[in-house]
């Protein structure tokens, strides 16, 4: 079944220029579709109509089949993996306690509790000594590995990622790349990734999607994307390659 | 310094109940001001057009100084009148904006991105409140609860002036003795109090903030105690004593002494329980609180009932006066009681020696001598209508220079010490005994008459006709020289208003 469905969704302010126009994309299980695109371009939109922080002005988005306008809000929340780029950890809990939080909503009991939060610092590759830690005395690359244990927590089929390694230095960033990886081929979620780093797509993804003035301009495996003859698709493939490599020289 | 210690020593009992009172009164209100600002600031940070216009109100009735709130208050029903009810509801309007404030500052000033993450978990809005709003906001709420504990233990000192009590019953004490050891007496305590309020709540904010959760529980459990402890004592100290006679007085020494006269005659003469409001903060104060049933006695003066409570043009007819006061009180619920026996008007005032070698004895006497003469008076005699003009026109007075204007507690000296011949003061002031000063005879009945007299509820005088009984034996008690005795005891010897009261009772009974 496929986790996340948008058909022909509309999405904007009064009095602004559209958002989303006519957007049409379907996220399979198990795959990692990478949304990249300028910024201002409608990425992060797409990922909040799917947890249903946004409902689309027309069309409909669904997922695990259900349009999200027949989701209990609170319910599709806590069944959808949400990763922003500034983490957003909660400074006055330890680092179990902001892993612990869905499953604590949820009421699992403590030993279970307990349990899920050994096997995922495991998962990202924090020691256990770490459980105890304040997110204050953490470096960035381990504050971002923590913000995704938290959104893998309750075992989500979905997990959005908003620019999860944006804030990093390029070495971090690419040792967290791989270990997005490895989790991944281990879990194998659904995932809708979004980023500006065209060298990151094509790293992560299974399948790319160009986005450009609310529109999705191109949709294919990374190797396809070289082929694409649209300027526009043109232009974020050149920042990667060896000689214009602008994402090593602009680190956000 | 040292005389602050002794006055503390000797008064050992009052002190800890004056303070007792003062902390009741900021814990009470303060923690009122929490229960109400904090979730009125929450509602206000959800609303961002609502929060400026929340706080505009709060800014205003802060900058509402606290002697005219409690003004303010006194005619409303209910939360008004005089006593420790309508003080907490003025500290309690005080605490509020500071506590309001921090709220609203201490929740939009999380970072977005941590309440985004919130919502999109699945918390629902009480959940983010609980376990990512308050959490975070807390140190900024602690630290405005801090700000309004400590404005209000200064506030409090003010809530005296209706008859709450606290610390301020020295202060105002001092102020009406000219006594700087009793204000002194006041004032430093109250200090120390907001220091350690402050210094409490800084511990407390220390140990609230973020990183500290799992210590902090016990903070939480040490400042809940000390609340419900707090509260468990209001219940005794708020619970008016039913079936007491209410007993006021106004702020200065004459009338705590007559205050003390008054409930001590109750006490002896019927057995009631009495219960004592002294030191309320001025002539309108004290006639609401009797109108509002919070006092059920206390001696006013027949010009003063005339003028500046019936707004009735003075007069100088002293039986008229009595009068129409009578006649006016009895309208509004009140029986004016016969009177004590002196009258406590303006006293023209020479130096006794001057007296005696010269012979005067009255106004018209002394009108021989002036142009030789140099006067000194009171700013409010100057101005006031029945004051200076009336007079010099009455008995012809002239003076070598035009009159001085000075204080009217320093007058007093200025006349001993020679500065200047003449003054017009209070004819029962303590000092024109201490300072061996004589009263010249005004035969011409220019001053209005100000007799000392006890004005009660008509329906308490009704359910307790014993309270009547003894409220006439006291007719005709006191005169103005032993008015002046008592006062100087006080003033001068710094004697407790109650001893004064006590021992005059068992020499005249």
């Amino acid at each position: 079944m496929d986790v996340a469905e948008f058909h022909g969704v509309h999405f904007g302010y009064p009095g602004r220029a559209r958002i989303l126009d006519s957007f049409t994309l379907t996220v399979g299980a198990h795959e990692v579709f990478v949304l990249v695109g300028t910024s201002g371009s409608g990425k992060t939109t797409v990922l909040k109509l799917v947890n249903r922080l946004l409902l689309p002005d027309a069309g409909e988005v669904r997922v695990q089949g259900r349009s999200t306008r027949e989701w209990d809000p609170i319910r599709l929340r806590r069944s959808v993996g949400y990763v922003i780029q500034e983490v957003g950890l909660f400074p006055h809990l330890t680092v179990a306690d902001n892993i612990a939080v869905i499953p604590r909503l949820e009421r699992w009991s403590d030993d279970r509790v307990a349990a899920r939060v050994r096997e995922l610092l495991e998962l990202i590759g924090l020691a256990p000594e770490y459980a105890g830690r304040w997110p204050g005395e953490l470096s960035g690359g381990q504050r971002q590995r923590v913000g995704v244990a938290r959104a893998l927590a309750a075992d989500p089929p979905v997990l959005l990622m908003d620019e999860p390694f944006g804030a990093l230095d390029p070495i971090t960033r690419r040792q967290l790349q791989g270990e997005f990886r490895r989790i991944q081929a281990h879990l194998g979620k659904g995932v809708i990734l979004v980023t500006h780093d065209m060298a990151e797509a094509m790293v992560l993804g299974d399948r790319i999607g160009v986005m450009d003035g609310g529109r999705l301009i191109w949709c294919g495996p990374p190797r396809a994307i070289l082929d694409c003859e649209d300027p526009r698709v043109r232009q974020l493939v050149a920042s990667v390659t060896p000689f214009g490599s602008r994402t090593e020289v602009e680190p956000d | 310094m040292i005389t602050v210690i002794d006055y503390w020593l000797s008064h050992g009992q009052e002190l800890a109940t004056l303070v007792g009172e003062h902390v009741l009164l900021v814990a009470i209100s303060t923690m009122a001001a929490v229960a109400i600002g904090v979730p009125l600031g929450i509602f206000a940070a959800r609303r961002p057009r609502l929060a400026s216009p929340f706080l505009v109100v709060a800014n205003v009735v802060q900058t509402v100084p606290s002697l005219a709130m409690f003004g303010f208050l006194l005619p409303v029903p209910l939360i008004g009148g005089v006593g420790a009810r309508a003080a907490l509801v003025v500290l309690v309007l005080y605490g509020l904006l500071p506590i309001v404030r921090s709220t609203i500052v201490g929740i939009t000033g999380i970072e977005a991105s941590i309440r985004e993450a919130g919502i999109a978990m699945g918390m629902t809005p009480r959940e983010l409140l609980r376990q990512i709003e308050l959490p975070l906001a807390l140190p900024s709420i602690i630290a405005g609860i801090r700000v309004a504990a400590v404005v209000g233990v200064g506030s409090a000192t003010i809530a005296a002036a209706i008859g709450a009590g606290g610390l301020g019953q020295y202060i105002y004490r001092g102020l009406s003795m000219v006594d700087s050891t009793v204000i002194l007496a006041g004032a430093i305590p109250a200090a120390l109090l907001a220091l350690t309020v402050d210094g409490g709540l800084l511990w407390l904010e220390r140990r609230l903030s973020p990183r500290r959760r799992t210590r902090s529980r016990a903070a939480v459990a040490v400042a809940a105690s000390l609340a419900i402890l707090a509260l468990l004592a209001s219940a005794a100290v708020s619970a008016r004593s039913s079936g007491a006679i209410v007993v006021g007085s106004k702020n200065f020494t004459e009338q705590l002494i007559l205050g003390e006269i008054v409930a001590q005659t109750i006490e002896r003469e019927t057995g009631l329980p009495v219960q004592r409001r002294l030191n309320l903060g001025g002539t309108l104060i004290c006639d609401r609180a009797l109108l509002g049933g919070d006092i059920d006695v206390y001696v006013e003066y027949t010009g003063t009932a005339l003028t500046a409570i019936f707004h009735q043009r003075p007069s100088t007819d002293r039986a008229a006066v009595m009068a129409t006061v009578r006649a006016l009180y009895a309208d509004s619920g009140r029986t004016l009681l016969p009177g004590l026996g002196y009258d406590n008007t303006f006293a023209i005032l020479v130096r006794g020696a001057d007296a005696r070698a010269r012979g005067l004895r009255t106004i018209d006497d002394v009108a021989r001598v002036t142009p030789e003469w140099r006067a000194g008076f009171g700013y409010e005699f100057l101005e006031r209508p029945d004051g200076y003009a009336g007079l010099a026109r009455t008995y012809g007075l002239a003076f070598r220079s035009p009159p001085q204007v000075m204080d009217l507690t320093l007058s007093y000296r200025a006349l001993a010490s020679g500065q200047v011949d003449l003054i017009a003061g209070d004819a029962t002031a303590g000092l024109i005994t201490g300072l061996d000063l004589f009263q010249l005879e005004d035969n011409r009945h220019y001053f209005p008459p100000y007799d000392a007299v006890p004005v009660a509820r008509a329906s308490t005088l009704l359910r307790y006709p014993q309270v009547r009984r003894a409220l006439e034996g006291m007719a005709g008690r006191i005169s103005a020289a032993d008015m002046r005795e008592m006062n100087d005891a006080a003033d001068a010897r710094h004697e407790n208003p109650a001893d004064i009261a006590r021992r005059f009772l068992e020499r005249t009974r």
